[in-house]
């Protein structure tokens, strides 16, 4: 057994390659930018932004308990694998939200993911996804980028996808001799229409900080897509999840190095932009058999940029005394996640409560404002 | 629906050169693929392939055995070649890279040992079997792969050892001899002897580039060449719908996993979905190999000794053996039913334990007692609770209903009509869970209710059948270094087409809906590859695509007239397999 968990510990690096998928929404060009950061699998809200001041913390943690952690408010501290993060939020530009989720405790990855990119209570029912139906609603067309387009993109009438490859580009003739032949396919017509036009070209197999340099490069253009989508996979951490160290910590780090390069990227533009987290679900509370954690309920999430009014943790904290927790195991959701994205897509997409419960998060009306933005 | 496009449904279509069989003859012969299990070995079709690009070496042993003609080599092959034998204790003299006597000598010992006959001298295909037995007793750091083994597609694949793991045990032996290989160069690594960067690239020359290679490889060519592919296109089915993925389970266990799947494609959905959960592929993928029963010898062992260490489930595999194997979670089951599940499933997996029964099974993890999942106690003894619970979650009505979900969504429609389903599951509670019955029932209810080119095609699918189409032309090139090299070989290539089957995102596998897979980007990418391909047709001159096109979308047809059309062979290629009706089904 301990050889093993040696092994796979510290072969963590070598697992990953796990190649984000990216999507760029293409708009009309305004000042606002998001990011959306999905991170499948369930991000564990306990290991990267620890409750220190809960004094049950360290009991229910052993080989997971996150030493190290930088002091954030004096009671949450952050992971110390979340530097630019950290630095950020005490320079005014990132906060986070804790002990949120999506009200749903099913703990299924499968409709747990669905719900996180459909922003629908059911899993299934819809098959558009929030950030696509509110751009929809801000009444921008959208080119949105990947190898498949996860359902969040969703929900606009042209969608369009990018990730490298190492097939050398067919001829002009050849596109539009296939344009013509698919002109009259209710599924296939215009789809290689970005393709066509573009004319960049990445060979590679799509590395994480290229892909999100690229992105906010394209960000950039005066026509440039107004969202980008950038997917991690990888927070699954059923076993050998690592403390400050080791699996888990890696893939912050991987993410955290991901969106400071993201922001040297934009530049002047970074001030304008948003970039948020989502994920399925939290774990559990309690380390398990094989030191990670299974699936749970809330969560944290990140928001990072110079539209986010920083230097705060929003929570409501329920405790992690046994009582307190979801079915004795979870932590529990306190706050909506709606809420925090309504206050997101408000700012970038200039809608209003109307448009949200509307078109956003289909009859769901978020209830109280966290203030987690600036006014613009 | 017409019988050219449901063989491209449930099979892998049809080449240029093959008859069509008329409806009746082609549904007896589809049903009566999937009766028994047919044999795998798929390199007998290598020396069946004609590409003169490619090499092939199709003369077989028994020639060899009367070549007598000796294989010049030069210095190095020479005293690489003494270097192996004193290793293998055959030879005993200098490493001079002059082959007098006694080389001579162990070179005829060799000779014996492998069932050739005693030359002493080489010839070129015994060198070759020389070199992969080199390959495999040589520490890997000092491997200088030769150019005929960077390449197989110069290489006779049925000679060549290629670990093939037919039977759990070998499996289980490579994946263990994986382990101590990375630990020795970790070891190696911390001593300072070689940097960090070689320590994963030594390793994955050894083991991880290989088994993808081979495992997409066999199924690729049997896809292809071999005579069945209606019973391989529900294999492609059923390897999905028990993903594992080569990111968190070794490729080592792949093909004997598959091989696994297929084996029980002819018995019980209650057999397959024990033989899959058991087996180590699986118990590595969703980590339950891991999971230790809090009251379980391991636990109090543990506890004896004050190792930090909590004892406790995981239960991944557990939550998926409900939601994707059988009920799904709109059965409803609690958090306590999956922890029941879990707590069965504890002690299974255990490779690295000596002390196991030929399934792998330990008790030290398992969770004494008895425990209840979805109101019934299992108080079967350790190692047969799980076997009653595949039983019984098998004859729950609601996997029946879920495996014919999943059956019509694969083979009939994105969002297939509810009396396919209920067809399709009627005959699965009928059977008691009889696949072959299924299956069977399946190619009916495609009959019965599916439409003409209402499924779009999965990349893997779509790639098959033009390959199949056009009677091979696979790109069979070892993994190569350079980009170049690699789009020249089948499991490359199904990356770029974004469908590698190893590497399916999430235990669910992949999709079966059209949205998930019409992209830009993924479209891109088919004009691409067929473009590339259209240029190695055209020199060839054996693939038509007029005809093609006539007998695949019928004379006359639209498609046909659309190809026909096309002003010059690379067009007419991509008019052809571009063709809205050729991705769909």
């Amino acid at each position: 057994m301990e050889r093993r968990d040696f092994l796979k510990g510290t072969l963590g690096t070598l697992y990953m390659m796990a190649s984000p998928n990216m999507a760029l929404p293409d708009t009309n060009p305004t000042e606002k930018r998001l990011l959306v950061v999905l991170l499948r699998g369930g991000m564990d809200g306990l290991a990267s932004i620890p409750p220190l001041g809960d004094k049950n913390l360290s009991k229910i943690r052993k080989d997971i308990l996150v030493n190290g952690a930088n002091d954030l408010d004096g009671f949450f501290g952050i992971n110390p694998s979340l530097r630019f993060l950290g630095s950020e939020y005490h320079k005014g530009r990132a906060a986070f939200v804790h002990a949120t989720s999506f009200p749903y405790t099913g703990r299924s990855h499968f409709d747990g993911q669905n719900i996180m990119e459909t922003g629908f209570e059911q899993a299934y029912a819809v098959t558009s996804g929030w950030v696509g139906r509110a751009m929809n609603a801000a009444g921008f067309s959208s080119l949105a980028v990947s190898l498949p387009i996860p359902i969040i993109l969703r929900g606009n009438d042209v969608n369009s996808n990018y990730f490298p490859t190492n097939f050398p580009k067919a001829g002009k003739s050849v596109y539009k001799d296939v344009k013509e032949m698919w002109q009259n396919d209710p599924q296939l017509a215009g789809l290689l229409d970005p393709i066509i036009g573009r004319r960049m070209q990445h060979g590679g197999r799509g590395d994480t900080r290229e892909l999100v340099s690229f992105a906010a490069k394209e960000m950039h253009k005066p026509n440039g897509p107004r969202v980008g989508l950038l997917e991690f996979e990888g927070f699954d951490t059923h076993a050998l999840q690592g403390n400050e160290d080791g699996h888990h910590a890696e893939i912050l780090a991987e993410l955290d190095g991901v969106l400071e390069g993201f922001k040297r990227q934009m530049g002047d533009l970074y001030d304008n932009t948003v970039v948020v987290t989502v994920t399925e679900f939290g774990r559990t509370a309690s380390e398990n058999g094989t030191q990670g954690t299974d699936h749970g309920w809330a969560s944290a999430i990140f928001l990072a940029g110079g539209l986010v009014k920083g230097k705060q943790v929003i929570s409501d904290w329920p405790g992690l005394g046994s009582k307190d927790l979801y079915e004795g195991r979870d932590l529990l959701m306190t706050i909506d996640a709606r809420d925090v994205y309504a206050e997101v897509v408000k700012t970038v997409f200039d809608l209003n409560d109307e448009d949200i419960a509307r078109d956003v998060f289909l009859g769901y009306r978020p209830e109280k404002s966290l203030g987690l933005m600036r006014s613009t | 629906m017409k019988i050219r496009q449901v063989s491209r449904r449930i099979a892998y279509g049809f080449s240029f050169d093959e008859t069509l069989l008329d409806e009746d003859n082609f549904i007896k012969n589809a049903k009566q693929q999937l009766e028994s299990l047919p044999d795998f070995n798929p390199w007998q079709y290598i020396a069946e392939f004609n590409d003169p690009g490619m090499n092939i070496d199709s003369d077989d042993l028994s020639t060899d055995l009367e070549q007598k003609t000796e294989l010049s080599l030069d210095k190095t092959q020479k005293k690489d070649i003494e270097r192996f034998l004193k290793k293998t204790k055959l030879y005993k003299s200098a490493i001079d890279g002059d082959f007098g006597k006694g080389t001579r000598r162990a070179i005829a010992a060799w000779q014996k040992t492998n069932k050739f006959v005693e030359t002493g001298q080489l010839t070129h295909k015994q060198y070759r079997v020389l070199l992969v037995q080199k390959q495999r007793s040589e520490p890997v750091e000092h491997l200088k792969l030769p150019r005929e083994l960077r390449d197989f597609s110069r290489w006779n694949l049925s000679q060549a050892d290629l670990r093939y793991p037919t039977s759990v045990k070998t499996a289980v032996i490579h994946r263990l001899e994986l382990d101590d290989e990375r630990e020795r160069l970790r070891k190696l690594y911390a001593e300072g002897e070689i940097p960090e960067s070689e320590v994963n690239r030594l390793w994955w020359q050894r083991f991880n580039a290989f088994p993808w290679w081979r495992d997409t490889m066999t199924r690729t060519l049997d896809n292809v060449y071999g005579p069945t592919p209606v019973f391989n296109r529900f294999w492609h089915f059923w390897i999905n719908f028990f993903a594992v993925n080569v990111e968190a389970c070794e490729g080592e266990f792949f093909g004997n996993y598959y091989l696994t799947i297929r084996s029980n494609m002819c018995g019980k959905f209650e057999d397959l979905l024990f033989d899959a959960v058991w087996h180590p592929a699986m118990q590595e993928f969703l980590q339950n190999n891991e999971s230790t029963g809090p009251n379980s010898r391991r636990a109090k062992h543990w506890r004896r000794k004050k190792k930090n260490k909590i004892a406790a489930i995981n239960e991944n595999l557990a939550r998926e053996v409900l939601e994707l194997f059988t009920l799904t979670p709109a059965a409803g089951y609690s958090q306590e039913d999956v922890n029941g599940v879990a707590y069965i499933l504890t002690g299974w997996g255990q490779i690295w334990d000596d002390d196991t029964d030929e399934r792998y099974f330990s008790i030290d993890p398992h969770e004494p007692g008895n425990h209840r999942v979805l109101g019934k106690t299992y108080k079967q003894s350790a190692s047969r609770k799980l076997r009653a619970l595949c039983s019984d979650l098998a004859k729950d009505p609601r996997t029946a209903s879920h495996i014919a979900t999943k059956l019509s969504k694969h083979f009939i429609a994105d969002d297939p009509p509810t009396e396919a389903i209920e067809f399709i599951a009627d005959a699965y509670i009928k059977s008691k869970g009889d696949l072959v019955a299924i299956h069977q029932a399946t190619v009916d209810a495609v009959l019965k209710f599916g439409d003409n080119y209402a499924k779009f095609l999965q990349p893997e699918i779509w790639y098959f059948q033009i390959h199949r189409a056009v009677g091979g032309y696979l790109p069979l090139g070892f993994d190569g270094k350079t980009d170049d090299q690699r789009s020249r070989q089948v499991n490359s290539t199904l990356l770029e087409l974004g469908h590698l089957n190893c590497r399916t995102p999430q235990p669910n596998g992949w999709s079966d809906l059209a949205v998930d897979w019409l992209t830009p980007e993924m479209m891109d990418r088919r004009v691409r590859y067929v473009g590339q391909l259209a240029n190695k047709l055209r020199r060839e001159k054996r693939f038509d695509p007029y005809l093609y096109a006539d007998k695949v979308f019928g004379e006359g047809s639209s498609g046909a007239q659309y190809v026909a059309g096309a002003p010059n062979y690379k067009h007419a290629c991509i008019r052809l397999f571009c063709h809205p009706d050729f991705m769909r089904a």
